[in-house]
């Protein structure tokens, strides 16, 4: 009975109740959606991982894909093992296809970028990975060649490289040659067969191991030893056994443990966006809240009605959050289904990159559990009970003999939580920032921020009462109206209110945090990006590694040219630090000539004191994120594990780097010459000569004669690619910002439709008493304007609040890199002004009931 | 005479074509020298050391079993530098013929030389994974695991090597330069232990071993061959082959006949004849096997009667080549006067490469 007449005022007040149930939709939406793409990206990348690893139980790494591998003799201590059954050595690199392209005059310049493209190559020695991974195996195209998979020139192409390399056809069953492009030369390749693994769906070449180690120049090196253990073995005692035989810097690490680590390289993205996108529910929470608390107060001599029939408070409580909860659930359910379409869509038609570069090149399919689902759904739910809740809370505790009588909106105060929670919930935010980060997340400054915007929420209604009472009363009469309205009665108008300060001090935040971070990165780019031009391996991309590294005589070659003053080379390496944490992603070692000018543009943080005894030991400087993640700081010596030795090193300094969350470091070239024999390079940066014509000198470096495919761009290219990265990366951040502030911008609709139909006698009387229609919009305008401004100010407040949280803890926890504090003024003005233009617009807008004839007509209606 | 040889030939017919590789020749008159000729040939192109004997179980189960480790020079990879090269191949077949069971047990492994795995040129030393046959002191001990079974064998040749054909150079077709080196021990004293089905018991027996090494190329018209090694139990030892062209028809054969004192006698082509007594139809392969033959050497008649019929080998995982080795009785007058093991192959539908 009770459950139907609830239910009814459902349906009666359909308007707000879809608005409110499109709110929590869309959070629910955004949210589950952005989690959809990010776990099937990271789970494809999984995949295609253990694809690779096939049944291995152990893979023993030093660094990470693509990075420089490990002496090659260590294969033979692991599967002298005895719980070894077999150890497979790898090869991992990516090569560039080289599109053979006809030498005609008008295409050629641009021929070269439109064939690039890249194919994983997995070198294995084909006799020992066919027990872990028999996919590898393939199928030979029918020929004489027995050995055809034995020679080093041959490979089996997948689907996706045979698409890359076109042809095919008729003859698809034969061999076919194609090239490829590494370390700077052309190398022919002949296809001998086709393997296709389900699991891994990028282009992908398998070639016999010593072919690889010959065409990736890495001769000596393996990249990965995949080992299968004796059935029935503990491969987390193995692993044990084996460290010990294992060089610095190399781990015998679990498939979970690999799993952990790739997942860790994007975890604190992955968890930021999450939280991001659920700010939309957040809002959407708000608009249940408001939703509902107009609701109970229209309905308040029915629920009082309800009391003297017998109805308990119990009852009556349950049965408002129960509507909240109905609200949510269906929120939340379509909110779900919207969600796994929208990711699905998103998938398919722009892959599961979200912009962070992160998944690039990943073309998931939309994974997903019950469980998650369930999750997303309940979500849903909780956003709608806490909406109800506080509502339901204030009608049940109201006097059933003063509600009968109340007319709306009176006595609504009542409504809101009591003060001390506000302060409550801010000193709690404080004492949670004071508190260290745990678990490489910044989950208390989370925590945080929902505690200081909720404390902020529950105080707003009393400090915009405060504030009108002290706004000195204007003579105008309608506006004299629209701040009395306010004044007394905060309640109708808080619930408006709450959504817009939620919303706009979140994109306040927002704005703030990643202006701050953009013109950081921007002072860093200038900084780092000191030389003229800047010359690398085609398809470089900026991970480094072996497999497209210059060598020492292309190096050269570049010195040598006409107008180029100086040339720098650098090399990029994976180094693991601290081999007990196999799933702590590798730190990048930069190895570059290190003069005084060089440290300068490294914007270097902090010093080692100058007194500091640094027994000659050579120079390293290392970026935030290896002192926050590995404890080091300026003036200690630590070991640098380096091709199986350690190297006792002087930490010289802290350096700002906004290019590698998981740490990097500097060490001077000549240095990193005198321990190792690997003089690749894979960045050369130019100083041109003060006479020098830049164009001249990129002509020179395209006419070296030899085989490689250069990129060259000159500093400014390079920073406004990286700006634009910056940016791609945060426009899913803004579109979920946008999202919020709809969702907010809903809620102030929300409210005065509600309180238009609640008012509807006071409009009525306004009329009789000779107030015109248009007289009663500028009223609501104004009311909307006031509420706008208000909310506005206190969301800047808070905005600015929890945009410092934003940058100096959570940035700072997640990626471990600190940035400068830059405030737009501007469009922060800008925002506050349409945020008002919009509440008012709105307001005017959902009052229109209020302007019509039957306003009139309700004055009657008690009498 | 060996299973690889057909398979390489064909494989290398082609090969040669694209592989300027110059593999070692054998030439009659070369001297053999032990104890570094029991070690591997790794100029030459192909090459195998060949274990065959029957056992008998401290519970008195008698049991039959072939140890095998072949090396294969590929031409690929000469020029390279990277140690992972894949010149030399090693491959190994282990089978254990028990009639109990009906049917072989057997594994096989494959791996590329190096890291651990290798053929020891100075001296008969090889690892193949876990799987290993190393000569010490005149003392051959080899080792072999597998899922279902496991051999640890030492073998003791008493006698010193059968060098087959003229001083080893064993000719292998009409035509000069189809030859190997080859060299037996006949009359080996084998113990060990061998485990089947997770029970290990102690075996004592008689064994014989092979190991050739060669180059050339065989005749593209062979399509098999049968091959015999015996040891009598009067203490003598027969060795004879023959191959056969497309059509059944003998093309080639030889072998040798140790007398009980000693005495070696080598067969030419025209003293063996093989003639099949009894066939058996593999329910795998349809494959038609002449398991019991009639074998004529040189005036002597050996009838050979196998321990079971179902010893076919598929081998398909590495040598890619499915055929016939088995354990079997030698009779003469229905009286068993040795033990020894036939090799049949080519019998299947024209071999598929």
């Amino acid at each position: 009975m009770l459950a139907k007449l609830f239910l009814a005022s459902l349906r009666a007040n359909l308007g707000r109740t879809v608005l409110a149930l499109a709110g929590i939709a869309l959070g629910v939406a955004l949210g589950l959606a952005v989690h959809v793409i990010n776990q099937s990206a990271i789970g494809e990348m999984q995949q295609a991982a253990r694809t690779l690893s096939g049944d291995a139980d152990l893979s023993i790494r030093a660094g990470r894909v693509n990075a420089s591998g490990f002496d090659e003799n260590l294969l033979e201590i692991v599967a002298a093992n005895e719980r070894v059954q077999m150890a497979s050595p790898v090869i991992e690199a990516d090569a560039a296809y080289r599109k053979d392209v006809p030498n005609t005059s008008t295409g050629a310049a641009l021929q070269p970028m439109q064939g690039r493209q890249t194919i994983k190559f997995i070198g294995v020695d084909i006799f020992r990975a066919a027990l872990l991974q028999p996919g590898f195996a393939g199928e030979m195209y029918p020929s004489d060649d027995r050995f055809a998979m034995l020679r080093g020139d041959h490979v089996l192409l997948n689907q996706a490289a045979r698409a890359v390399i076109g042809g095919g056809g008729a003859d698809e069953n034969t061999p076919r040659k194609f090239s490829v492009t590494v370390g700077g030369a052309s190398h022919s390749l002949t296809v001998a067969g086709k393997a296709e693994l389900a699991g891994y769906a990028g282009p992908l070449a398998i070639i016999d191991i010593a072919g690889a180690q010959t065409l990736f120049n890495q001769l000596g090196q393996v990249s990965r030893i995949d080992i299968r253990l004796i059935p029935g073995t503990n491969s987390a005692d193995v692993a044990r056994a084996l460290a010990s035989q294992l060089p610095a810097g190399v781990t015998a690490s679990t498939p979970e443990q690999a799993d952990k680590q790739s997942a860790a390289v994007s975890r604190a993205y992955r968890i930021n966006l999450t939280v991001l996108s659920l700010v939309a529910l957040f809002t959407g929470g708000f608009l249940v809240f408001s939703t509902q608390s107009l609701s109970v107060l229209r309905r308040r001599a029915q629920f009082a009605l309800y009391r003297t029939l017998g109805v308990t408070r119990g009852e009556l409580m349950r049965a408002l959050i129960a509507e909240g909860a109905v609200l949510g659930c269906i929120g939340g359910i379509i909110g779900t289904a919207l969600g796994l379409w929208l990711a699905t869509f998103a998938l398919a038609k722009f892959g599961g990159d979200l912009g962070s570069g992160f998944f690039a090149g990943t073309a998931p399919v939309a994974q997903w559990t019950w469980p998650t689902l369930a999750f997303f759904t309940s979500l849903g739910i909780a956003a709608g009970v806490a909406g109800a809740a506080i509502p339901a809370r204030a009608a049940v505790n109201e006097a059933p003999a003063r509600a009968i009588k109340a007319s709306d909106g009176e006595g609504a105060t009542s409504a809101l939580p009591p003060t001390w929670t506000g302060f409550a919930l801010i000193v709690l935010s404080g004492v949670l920032l004071l508190l260290p980060a745990f678990d490489d997340i910044p989950w208390l400054a989370y925590l945080a921020i929902a505690a200081l915007l909720l404390g902020v929420l529950a105080l707003s209604p009393i400090a915009s009462t405060r504030i009108i009472a002290i706004i000195p009363k204007p003579k105008n009469f309608i506006a004299q109206l629209s701040l009395n309205h306010i004044e007394k009665s905060p309640g109708p108008s808080a619930a408006g209110i709450t959504g817009v300060v939620a919303s706009f001090s979140l994109m306040i935040a927002m704005l703030i945090m990643v202006v701050s971070f953009r013109s950081s990165l921007e002072q860093w780019l200038i900084g780092v990006l000191n030389q003229d031009l800047y010359v690398r391996q085609g398809n470089g991309g900026s991970g480094g590694g072996d497999s497209n590294a210059l060598n020492t005589s292309t190096g050269a070659a570049l010195q040598a040219l006409a107008g180029v003053a100086q040339a720098d080379f650098l090399r990029y390496r994976s180094i693991v630090l601290d081999s007990t944490k196999p799933e702590q992603p590798p730190v990048t070692l930069i190895t570059r000539p290190l003069r005084e000018n060089v440290l300068q543009s490294l914007s270097v943080l902090k010093r080692a004191a100058a007194d500091t005894n640094r027994d000659k030991l050579p120079d390293i400087w290392i970026s935030e994120a290896v002192a926050d993640l590995y404890g080091y700081t300026p003036g200690q010596t630590i070991s640098l594990p380096l091709d199986g030795t350690t190297h006792p090193v002087f930490v010289a300094g802290i350096w700002r780097d906004y290019a590698r969350s998981f740490g990097a470091m500097v060490i001077d070239r000549e240095v990193y010459l005198k321990w190792t024999a690997d003089d690749k390079i894979n960045d050369v940066s130019l100083k041109l000569s003060t006479d020098a014509n830049k164009a001249n000198v990129i002509a020179a470096v395209r006419n070296l004669p030899i085989e490689a495919k250069l990129d060259i761009a000159d500093a400014a290219e390079i920073r406004k690619f990286s700006l634009q990265a910056f940016d791609r990366s945060f426009a899913v951040t803004y579109a979920l910002e946008i999202a919020a502030i709809f969702v907010g911008l809903a809620g102030i609709s929300a409210t005065f439709s509600a309180q238009a139909w609640s008012r509807r006698r006071e409009f009525g009387m306004l009329r009789h008493l000779g107030v015109s229609r248009r007289e009663i919009a500028t009223l609501l305008g104004a009311e909307g304007a006031l509420l706008g401004a208000l909310g506005a100010g206190i969301g800047l407040l808070l905005g600015m609040a929890i945009a410092l949280i934003l940058i100096f803890v959570v940035n700072r926890e997640s990626f471990h890199w600190s940035m400068e504090l830059h405030i737009p003024w501007v469009t922060m003005a800008v925002l506050s002004v349409a945020l008002v233009v919009l509440t008012s617009i709105s307001a005017v807008l959902s009052g229109k009931f209020a302007m019509s004839k039957q306003v009139i007509a309700a004055v009657k209606e008690d009498a | 005479m060996r299973i690889a040889w057909l398979f390489f030939s064909f494989v290398f017919t082609h090969l040669a074509l694209a592989e300027p590789v110059r593999f070692a020749d054998v030439t009659p008159g070369h001297a053999l020298m032990f104890p570094q000729d029991h070690g591997a040939h790794p100029a030459f192109r192909t090459e195998w050391w060949y274990v065959t004997g029957h056992v008998q179980t401290s519970s008195g189960t008698p049991l039959g079993f072939q140890v095998t480790f072949f090396r294969s020079r590929t031409g690929v990879g000469e020029d390279s530098k990277s140690k992972f090269a894949p010149q030399q191949i090693l491959f190994a077949h282990a089978a254990i013929a028990d009639p109990r069971h009906g049917k072989l047990r057997h594994d096989e492994k494959v791996a590329r030389a190096g890291f651990g795995n290798h053929a020891n040129a100075s001296t008969m030393d090889i690892v193949l994974n876990n799987w290993t046959m190393k000569m010490t002191d005149a003392v051959i001990a080899t080792r072999v695991a597998s899922k279902d079974f496991s051999l640890d064998l030492v073998l003791m040749p008493t006698q010193s090597p059968i060098l087959q054909g003229a001083n080893g150079y064993s000719q292998k077709g009409p035509s000069v330069g189809q030859a190997s080196y080859y060299a037996s021990f006949a009359q080996v004293n084998v113990s060990g232990k061998v485990m089947v089905e997770g029970r290990s018991e102690t075996v004592t027996g008689k064994a014989w071993f092979d190991h050739e090494w060669s180059s050339d190329i065989m005749s593209t018209d062979v399509s098999g061959w049968d091959w015999l090694g015996a040891n009598l139990d009067d203490g003598g030892a027969v060795m004879a082959f023959r191959m056969r062209a497309t059509d059944g028809r003998g093309i080639w054969a030889g072998g040798t006949r140790v007398a009980g004192d000693g005495k070696v006698v080598k067969l030419t082509p025209d003293q063996i004849t093989f003639t099949p007594i009894e066939t058996w139809r593999s329910p795998r392969t349809a494959t038609q096997y002449p398991v019991a033959m009639r074998v004529d050497v040189a005036g002597e008649t050996f009838e050979l009667k196998p321990w079971m019929n179902d010893q076919e080998l598929d081998s398909s995982r590495s040598t890619g080549i499915t055929y016939w080795e088995g354990a079997v009785d030698l009779l003469r007058n229905k009286q068993r006067v040795g033990r020894g093991y036939l090799e049949l192959t080519g019998y299947g539908k024209k071999l598929q490469f």
